[in-house]
């Protein structure tokens, strides 16, 4: 051989010299400069910010919108865009749909044409994240939903992507989709022969029309990438010799209708993208709450019964859409003599519970929204229970309810009167209840600081209660809201909410309570060692600790 | 001597990254005008099992008919390789056929009596029953294959083979030669016959393997065709055997020319991962030893090669590289020379756009999807017995590249098999042999419309040969 090293091994080949042309790859197009300005429609401006790129046929750069947001620019000669970028001018131009670029902008200056795009902050794409040796499965999964979701909205607009790749995926908060440039109207005819090494479907190549299963392919093939860490190779999927691990439980049944012959596959995207979403809730963390409760009467002589109530109820579902676990618990503080007291707390404590059970066991996934609605009503309408019972009863009295929902690791509150709810996490505690009561009227009226909560006199006068009138004024339930951050708040795992009464809330600090839950990190021995310690200090009031921990694994 | 087309299915790669990339360099060779029309003498060697097996009926529903209207009972009779079933019936057996395909080649008129054909049987032991000599006398051929009525035994294959292979021995080693080996059950001497199939191809006699029947080792024959880059036939009855020997026998006397060899060259950071001949019949090209034999190319249509390169470990810049090299050289036995063909340089664009990398040729995807075909089918015919549901999935997706391809008669074949599977449940022994074996020989072109024959156009050959 001319440029051949002569060798004497038997097994090949020879070794060649390397031959390098290099290729002119300066612009066709003269690159604009950063900070050359822009003027499209209706006087709308784009400031060049770089020069990306260049094809031959056309220049790419990242700009700016007169409002500053990011956008890329596709620049070429004369008045025709060239077909690769024409056809996004062609798909975007109307499509909303948060998983692609929007289109801004065509227009045509100086013999130049331009398209402008929307461009998100720059980022990785899943080909980034793929370069890692270990992919998180169920981030792997959320992304490929989403793209599945967006190939979705394509397809109905009637077109077929034909090119989803890895590279082709920018990650963030939505995905977007790039990489449009084999896209094509479905049915029609392709205009070239291509095909991405490891993604692309293996009827693309030879196929006489654009058909949206090829993109189900795609999909497929960037999972299967990120589950065996290796592309498919150009030679075809090996899945009849593949052996999928015990982790990828799920996975198999998916890529089987992703990268088998047509018409074994997902006859349609959304079809996919809902198996997907099934599969990310299957394998989400399986959450656990653990709730615990203890009362005291107290050291006071004259209470000879204890008019605080608590209780909660939990439940948890699982089926092929996954698991939901629930637990709603309450604590009341029952006012008012001749069983008054704990007739009231009782009856909200029972009202609440039932109406709970009632609800989970028809919607057994509440939404976000129901959640927050359900645990006002409930609170409501102890309230009704409360002012029938003590109607009946012909009694004067009434109760501080506080009751929280907890959906997963969503929380939300009522609440109304002086009980508490404090929030442990990570060795600090957090009140996230504001207390209906005259001193706490002072402490935002800025007459007392907030310490000295514990000791005024009228710490015990609460402002709002169940049993004083119904129904309830709108406003008289407070939620989380009330601190500012919202009516949800996501609980992390380990976290601990303690739900107590004032008799346990005033001669125990906030302190305490840490570092009790720091030693004693079982539950139940916690709650015990709390009411012991309000002992210690002189409780004299009743007493009640409810403590609901959520745990993921 | 030899038209040679030879391209990457991508003309770019990804610039700027060490990671493993693949190019299926397609080699696609016609004999020229000149080649084409010289004629050299061929050698074959029919091997014919002849163990007692061979002396069932042939049409065994003939016979299960015929003793039923008769009210007969057979008595069993063992044989060297088994018993079987001996009745006082006047139907052809196995064997009787066999010699009827064997009369009809020793006939045909495409041999001339300068072509050369030796008679091998084999069964507890093997013998030429007419050691290899020139066709000038066919009776004398004709009465050696009636000589195969007396023989009877056992099975040892590799005795056969070797018994051809010393037949081959004498042979110029430029001539187009052939095994014509046939069996109808399994072997005791298996060992022995792959080592012997490897010294065939040194010799450059391609094995056409064929097994009749359910009880041949289906894994042997494909081995034994592939070691000697010759093709497995799954023979459902004896009568297919009679259009194998006529199929090979035009294939023979087509290779004007032999012992084609490839020397290949790669710059560094690229290795040979396989080689295989996809048309007109499947193939693995052994990569050892170097230069690489390729076997005879036939005249009247192309014969194409797939070497699959692995591009990786160095990063480079946009450029255009030469990967590889091929250099051929072959004989031309009918013009009594071996020459040299011009040196086939693959250069490809290393490129960051990634619009250009995705550009194939639909031509040579099509001949490597091919190669996929038949790993789907080799896959499915494993799967049939332990996992169905799989070798379903497996046979649908070979089925549906293969309707894409334009390979009408494997999509057929898989079409049979799917349907038995539904049915059954399972696929019989006859249908996984054909499955694992009947892609192999029934390639097709690709990158052009498909004829239902797979021969090119006189426009084709026009073009390619310069006639």
């Amino acid at each position: 051989m001319d440029d051949a090293t002569p060798s004497t091994s038997e097994v090949g080949p020879l070794l060649l010299e390397e031959l390098v042309e290099p290729i002119d790859d300066r612009p066709v197009l003269a690159p604009l400069s950063a900070g050359t300005i822009l003027t499209g429609p209706d006087a709308a401006t784009f400031t060049v910010a770089a020069f990306i790129r260049s094809t031959g046929e056309y220049n790419t750069y990242a700009a700016s919108a007169s409002d500053g947001c990011p956008v890329q620019l596709y620049e070429s000669a004369g008045d025709a865009l060239p077909r690769e970028v024409g056809i996004q001018a062609e798909i975007l131009a109307g499509f909303d749909c948060p998983q692609f670029p929007r289109l801004i902008a065509r227009f045509s200056a100086d013999d130049r044409s331009y398209l402008v795009v929307s461009s998100g902050p720059e980022c990785n794409t899943l080909a980034d994240m793929l370069q890692n040796p270990t992919v998180d499965q169920r981030e792997l999964l959320r992304i490929l939903a989403q793209v599945a979701y967006g190939a979705a909205r394509l397809h109905e607009r009637g077109w077929a992507h034909l090119g989803l790749r890895p590279s082709a995926i920018r990650l963030g908060r939505p995905i977007q989709i790039g990489g449009l440039t084999h896209a094509a109207r479905i049915g029609e005819p392709l205009p070239e022969r291509f095909s991405y090494a490891g993604y692309s479907a293996p009827e693309l190549p030879i196929c006489s029309s654009a058909d949206p299963r090829a993109d189900v392919y795609g999909v497929g093939a960037i999972l299967f990438h990120g589950i065996t860490g290796a592309p498919i190779p150009e030679t075809g999927a090996d899945l009849a010799v593949w052996k999928p691990g015990p982790g990828a439980a799920g996975i198999p049944q998916i890529l089987f209708r992703c990268l088998g012959p047509q018409d074994t596959r997902y006859s349609a995207m959304d079809e996919l993208q809902k198996d997907l979403v099934r599969l990310i809730r299957r394998t989400a963390p399986q959450v656990t709450h653990t709730a615990v409760g203890d009362t005291t009467i107290g050291l006071e002589p004259s209470r000879r019964t204890n008019q605080d109530a608590y209780g909660w109820v939990t439940g948890r579902r699982r089926d092929d859409g996954g698991s939901c676990t629930w637990t709603v618990a309450c604590v009341a503080d029952g006012m008012g003599g001749m069983e008054a007291g704990e007739v009231a707390s009782s009856a909200a404590v029972r009202s609440v519970l039932s109406l709970a059970n009632g609800a989970f066991a028809t919607c057994p996934e509440p939404s976000p929204e129901e959640q927050i609605r359900w645990v006002k009503e409930w609170a409501a309408a102890a309230n009704t229970a409360v002012c029938d019972e003590l109607s009946t009863r012909r009694a004067n009295g009434g109760t501080t309810l506080t009751c929280v929902c907890l959906v997963e690791d969503r929380l939300t509150m009522a609440h109304i009167g002086d009980s508490r709810l404090y929030l442990v996490r990570d060795g600090d505690v957090r009140v996230l209840s504001r207390d209906h009561s005259l001193a706490m009227a002072l402490v935002m009226q800025g007459e007392i600081g907030e310490a000295d909560v514990r000791t005024h006199p009228d710490r015990s006068k609460v402002t709002r209660s169940l049993g004083d009138r119904d129904p309830l004024p709108a406003y008289y339930i407070e939620g989380l809201d009330t601190l500012g951050d919202g009516p949800m708040m996501a609980i992390h795992h380990g976290d601990t909410l303690l739900l107590c009464s004032d008799g346990l809330w005033e001669p125990v600090l906030e302190a305490d309570i840490a570092r009790t839950l720091l030693e004693q990190p079982e539950p139940g021995t916690a709650a015990g060692q709390l009411l012991t310690l309000a002992l210690q200090e002189g409780g004299s009031d009743n007493a009640t600790v409810l403590m609901l921990r959520m745990n993921k694994r | 001597m030899l038209k040679t087309i030879f391209k990457p299915h991508r003309r770019y790669l990804k610039a700027g990254t060490a990671d493993v990339q693949k190019i299926f360099a397609m080699l696609k060779l016609i004999p020229d005008t000149e080649a084409a029309a010289s004629r050299s003498p061929v050698a074959l060697a029919l091997v014919i099992d002849t163990s007692s097996s061979m002396r069932e009926f042939a049409d065994q529903d003939a016979f299960r008919r015929e003793a039923e209207r008769r009210g007969l009972s057979g008595s069993a009779v063992s044989g060297g390789d088994g018993t079987y079933q001996a009745f006082d019936i006047e139907l052809p057996t196995k064997l009787d056929r066999a010699i009827e395909a064997a009369h009809a080649l020793i006939d045909d008129a495409r041999l001339s009596p300068a072509d050369q054909l030796s008679i091998v049987h084999f069964d507890d032991a093997a013998s030429a029953l007419l050691p290899m000599c020139r066709l000038s006398d066919r009776t004398a051929a004709n009465s050696a294959v009636e000589s195969l009525r007396g023989c009877s035994g056992g099975t040892r294959l590799a005795d056969g083979l070797r018994c051809a292979q010393q037949q081959l021995s004498g042979v110029p080693p430029e001539l187009s030669k052939r095994v014509l080996l046939l069996t109808d059950g399994q072997t005791i001497d298996e060992p022995d016959c792959r080592p012997l199939a490897a010294q065939l191809a040194t010799a450059n006699a391609p094995i056409a393997a064929m097994g009749l029947g359910e009880e041949y080792n289906v894994d042997l024959m494909r081995d034994l065709a592939e070691t000697g880059r010759g093709s497995p036939y799954h023979l459902k009855t004896i009568s297919d055997f009679r259009t194998v020997l006529d199929e090979q026998v035009g294939a023979s006397v087509s290779e004007v020319v032999t012992d084609l060899r490839a020397t290949v060259a790669a710059v560094r950071g690229v290795s040979v991962d396989s080689g295989t001949r996809v048309y007109p019949s499947l193939a693995e090209i052994s990569l050892s030893p170097h230069p690489y034999r390729l076997g005879n190319i036939p005249s009247g249509d192309y014969t194409v090669f797939v070497i699959e390169f692995s591009v990786s470990g160095i990063s480079r810049p946009p450029s255009r590289v030469r990967l590889a090299q091929v250099g051929l050289e072959a004989n031309v036995p009918g013009l009594r020379r071996r020459s040299e063909l011009p040196l086939q340089d693959l250069f490809v664009e290393f490129t960051t756009n990634e619009t250009e990398i995705a550009i194939v040729d639909e031509e040579v995807l099509g001949y490597v999807q091919q190669k996929s075909v038949d790993r789907l089918l080799q896959e499915a015919a494993h799967l049939a017995t332990v996992d169905p549901g799989r070798a379903r999935q497996t046979l649908l997706a070979a089925k549906g590249m293969t309707q894409r391809l334009g390979n009408h008669a494997v999509t057929k074949m898989l079409e049979e098999a799917v349907g038995e599977l539904a049915r059954s449940g399972t696929i019989s022994a006859n249908t996984r042999k054909t499955i694992a074996l009947g892609g192999r020989t029934r390639t097709v072109k690709t990158g052009q419309p498909a004829s239902e024959d797979g021969a090119p156009s006189e426009e084709e050959i026009r073009r390619l040969t310069g006639i």
